[in-house]
């Protein structure tokens, strides 16, 4: 197995250097010039001011040495400078990122989680009204826009009930806690602040529901096909006729195995959820790193659209990795094979 | 191994021992609540802090708040004192002195003199970052006293008072500036690394102090304790990044936040019931159509300025305006806002089919033809570009003229414009600062300006427009009211070029808590912070 995963590190250096080519090749392909995006309109005239910008820039060179100067600073860690924040990439990524994290994983463990049980009890329930609700719910989750459903939970549960807070990551006027990992809930843990905690997890709730539900309906309907299946085997009318409890067959002996497609999905989701947060972002003021994508692509800034680019290569990289080493601690017989 | 595997569960367990022994939720946000700053929600279009690199709306509203002008600009658009207390300007308007205030002093207390209005404007003209049109001229500044700085231009500018009262002229502690590596020489376009040091800091004499900047999610002000003028009204102001309007008013009504200037009319008139006030103040904002006679497609050729004053007539400035704004719109004659100098009294279009197609057949195009026009697909000021440019295709089907709409990114447009590669676009505008020449020098037919490059004029028969040019030039040389007639023949010039055609100056939305008070919008400034109290 630990070759397996060797190989698959070592192509990933070749894979990253696709991406960053393919990246640049695409944002230098585009009609507009990038001046057009760091200078007003009044000034893209003026030649003093251009030829200042294009010299501050690096785009007085030709695009095969900016190509070499770009591979060779990310080959030191360097993505450059922001033309839209003025600051480096890196430094822009590492602060959204935390946030877009904290917000994917929370989305997967509700997506994840309340699939698997909604799966379950349809297939446990086949035909009956609780199979026919956790259908109707998994197709809504996966048919309404999440710009939508962001919108309608947003007006529902913040601005008409009250319940849980509106957009943005803490309360307006609540001060942060201080910065560790970047993920608010466990950094007010950390500092021991209680209510920036419970404000940064109720601020959670509601995008991470929104951007799980589409998640939910995919992982229930998966779960619930294959469970359907493996309640349909042989082992599990011996298992029932052993007088095993019903709870017992459906999670010890039809869960376990219906879990397997479920898992390579569930990879898959990952990074699935981090495009679908782009919009949740956008509708929650989340200040992550969907929004730092668009915004980049909106206003042509390269070093943003390349260093979102290449990030986002190695996070999907690492989930596809991660994925097919879990599959193999799933799958006994893979594990042999291995 | 049995170390490692119950390593994570002993602090799951200490995690979850934490939650359980945790005081109720929000307890310390109670707490704080006596402190209640200001929040005001937008979608904020911040590039840079630096006041000579930065240029944006938001933009304004920070610097405005930070960096303190020699002059200010009333909401009454007349002139005042700020670290200047008195100024005057020579005969030929090429040499401005400023008698700056003794009692003047950036927000660390060391006192604003004449080297750091002279290292403030030398860095502003050499940066050649967007805002160096501001100093575009300048020749020298003498600093004969540390309470005098003497300004000279290399050609008459009537309006230089009304540059320097542009936020982005505001004052900068060279000092301080220098050690964030700040340059101010000629070398300053590739020398300067001062970038970081203006997130850390704010380092002008404005009423208000930076005390937090995350990009993308909030800037948080609070009130400078060494401002020698009025202080500010309010201890601490949070601009807060929420790009959606929705969002932004949803906000508002759970009382998260208090002011949002950036809400659409048809978001605000869903506002029924509840605490928030919604106001309407008049804007200097506008949105326009331009025509460009040298670019390519299917209108080349046939742009002539009789032509040009016939889809003038065509277009429903008032039923524009009804359906992208609801109507809370100023109409307006020439590209420069109502109020500018010169500007007032300038009769503003009405629609007249029948006279835009008598004008076609004369030129042989009773049949019509088509232009490819672009415009952003963005919504700016509360206008939906797409509805603005459907409804402008509507009204030019009824004289024959169709209308290809191409819908651009807004990088992909503005190159495309400068570049003159379409026939025409929908465009908008906001003021650098209260002068009517910011306006000619971008929509003039004059040599040099953008607008007059992107047309192709200058190479066709047609030409620019030498009298616009001249009146220009004497309005820049000229003072007080002969300046201001002058500007007022030289707008009329450029409304009779008929190559930007102003729609409507839309109104801004402002929807606020009950209890903000003095939420006042300037030409310069946008948002006063300063005003702002509870």
């Amino acid at each position: 197995m630990w070759r397996l995963v060797l190989r698959r590190l070592a192509t990933m250096p070749l894979l990253l250097l696709g991406v960053v080519t393919i990246a640049f090749l695409l944002s230098h392909l585009t009609q507009a010039n990038p001046l057009s995006a760091i200078l007003s309109a009044r000034q893209l005239d003026n030649p003093e001011v251009v030829a200042a910008a294009k010299a501050r820039w690096g785009l007085d060179k030709p695009p095969v040495v900016q190509y070499g100067v770009y591979v060779a600073h990310v080959l030191q860690g360097d993505l450059g400078v922001s033309f839209r924040s003025n600051r480096p990439v890196l430094r822009d990524i590492a602060d959204r990122l935390p946030a877009t994290l904290e917000l994917v994983i929370a989305a997967m463990i509700i997506g994840t989680v309340g699939g698997i049980g909604l799966g379950v009890i349809a297939a446990a329930t086949r035909d009956r009204l609780p199979d026919h609700l956790a259908r109707a719910f998994s197709l809504t989750g996966s048919s309404i826009p999440v710009f939508w459903s962001g919108l309608l939970l947003l007006y529902v549960f913040s601005v008409l009930l009250g319940w849980l807070p509106g957009p943005g990551r803490l309360s307006s006027r609540a001060v942060p806690p201080p910065w560790v990992t970047g993920f608010l809930t466990v950094d007010a843990v950390l500092a021991g602040r209680w209510d920036s905690f419970w404000d940064a997890l109720s601020h959670l709730v509601l995008p991470s529901v929104a951007l799980a539900w589409s998640t939910t309906g995919i992982v229930s309907r998966l779960v619930r096909g294959s469970m359907l299946e493996v309640l349909g085997q042989d082992y599990i009318l011996m298992a029932r006729a052993k007088g095993a409890s019903e709870t017992r067959v459906l999670v010890n002996h039809a869960l376990r195995n219906a879990l397997l497609p479920t898992l390579t999905v569930t990879g898959f989701t990952f990074a699935y959820l981090i495009t679908g947060a782009v919009l949740v972002e956008t509708i929650f003021a989340w200040p992550g790193i969907g929004s730092y994508a668009v915004d980049s692509v909106r206003v042509l800034d390269y070093p943003g659209i390349m260093g979102v680019t290449i990030v986002g290569g190695v996070g999907f990289l690492l989930a596809t990795l991660v994925t097919d080493i879990s599959y193999i601690f799933a799958d006994p017989k893979l594990r042999q094979h291995s | 191994m049995t170390r490692s595997s119950q390593g994570p569960r002993r602090h799951c367990a200490a995690l979850a021992a934490a939650l359980l022994l945790a005081p109720l939720p929000f307890l310390g946000n109670a707490a704080r609540a006596e402190e209640k700053p200001i929040v005001v929600v937008r979608d904020m279009d911040f590039g840079s802090l630096d006041p000579h690199r930065g240029y944006c709306d938001t933009c304004q509203i920070y610097f405005n708040a930070t960096y303190d002008t020699l002059i200010g600009l009333s909401q009454q658009t007349t002139f005042y004192p700020k670290i200047a207390t008195s100024w005057e300007g020579n005969g030929d308007n090429t040499r401005f002195t400023f008698h700056l205030d003794p009692k003047a002093v950036f927000s660390d207390g060391s006192p604003i003199e004449s080297k750091d209005v002279k290292w403030t404007f030398e860095r502003l003209h050499n940066l050649k970052g967007d805002p160096s049109l501001i100093m575009d001229g300048l020749k020298t500044v003498e600093t004969p006293d540390p309470h005098t700085a003497i300004v000279v231009l290399d050609a008459p500018n009537s309006e230089f008072l009304a540059d320097v009262t542009a936020s982005f002229a505001g004052i900068i502690n060279s000092t301080a500036a220098m050690k964030g590596g700040a340059v101010s020489g000629v070398d300053a376009p590739t020398k300067d690394t001062a970038e970081a040091a203006f997130q850390a800091h704010s380092m002008g004499g404005g009423p208000f102090i930076l005390e937090s900047f995350k990009p993308n999610d909030s800037l948080a002000l609070v009130r400078n304790p060494h401002y020698w003028r009025t202080p500010a009204g309010t201890e601490k102001v949070i601009l807060r990044q929420v790009k959606d309007a929705v969002s932004q008013l949803q906000l508002l009504q759970t009382g998260e936040a208090d002011i949002s200037t950036q809400i659409d009319p048809d978001t605000a008139a869903t506002i029924h019931g509840g605490s928030l006030v919604v106001e309407t103040a008049p804007s200097y904002n506008f949105v326009y159509i331009q025509f460009l006679p040298g670019g390519p497609g299917p209108s080349a050729g046939k742009f002539s300025k009789d032509v040009r004053t016939a889809l003038g007539y065509a277009l429903d400035y008032k039923g524009t305006a009804d359906v992208t704004v609801a109507g809370k719109a100023r109409l307006l004659a020439s590209p420069v806002p109502l109020g500018f100098p010169g500007i007032d009294g300038i009769e503003v279009p009405h629609q007249d089919i029948a006279l835009a197609k008598q004008i076609l057949a004369k030129d042989g195009l009773a049949d019509g033809f088509a232009i490819d026009m672009s415009y952003p697909t963005q919504n700016v000021y509360g206008v939906d570009f797409a509805t603005l440019a459907q409804k402008a295709q509507q009204d030019l089907a009824k004289v024959n003229v169709k209308l290809n709409l191409v819908p651009e990114t807004f990088a992909v447009w503005q190159q495309q414009n400068a570049d003159g590669k379409i026939g025409g676009t929908f465009g908008y505008w906001a003021p650098d600062y209260f002068g009517t020449s910011d306006y000619i020098k971008y929509f003039g037919l004059v040599p040099g300006t953008f607008v007059a490059n992107a047309s192709g004029l200058a190479k066709l028969p047609e030409g620019l427009n030498k009298k616009e040019e001249d009146l220009f030039n004497k309005a820049l040389a000229a003072s007080g009211e002969d300046a201001t007639k002058l500007f007022h023949d030289a707008a009329v010039e450029m409304v009779n070029d008929k190559i930007s055609i102003p729609f409507f100056s839309p109104d801004l939305v402002i929807v606020h808590g009950p209890d903000v008070k003095d939420i006042h919008y300037n030409v310069i400034a946008n948002l006063i912070l300063p005003d702002l109290h509870r």
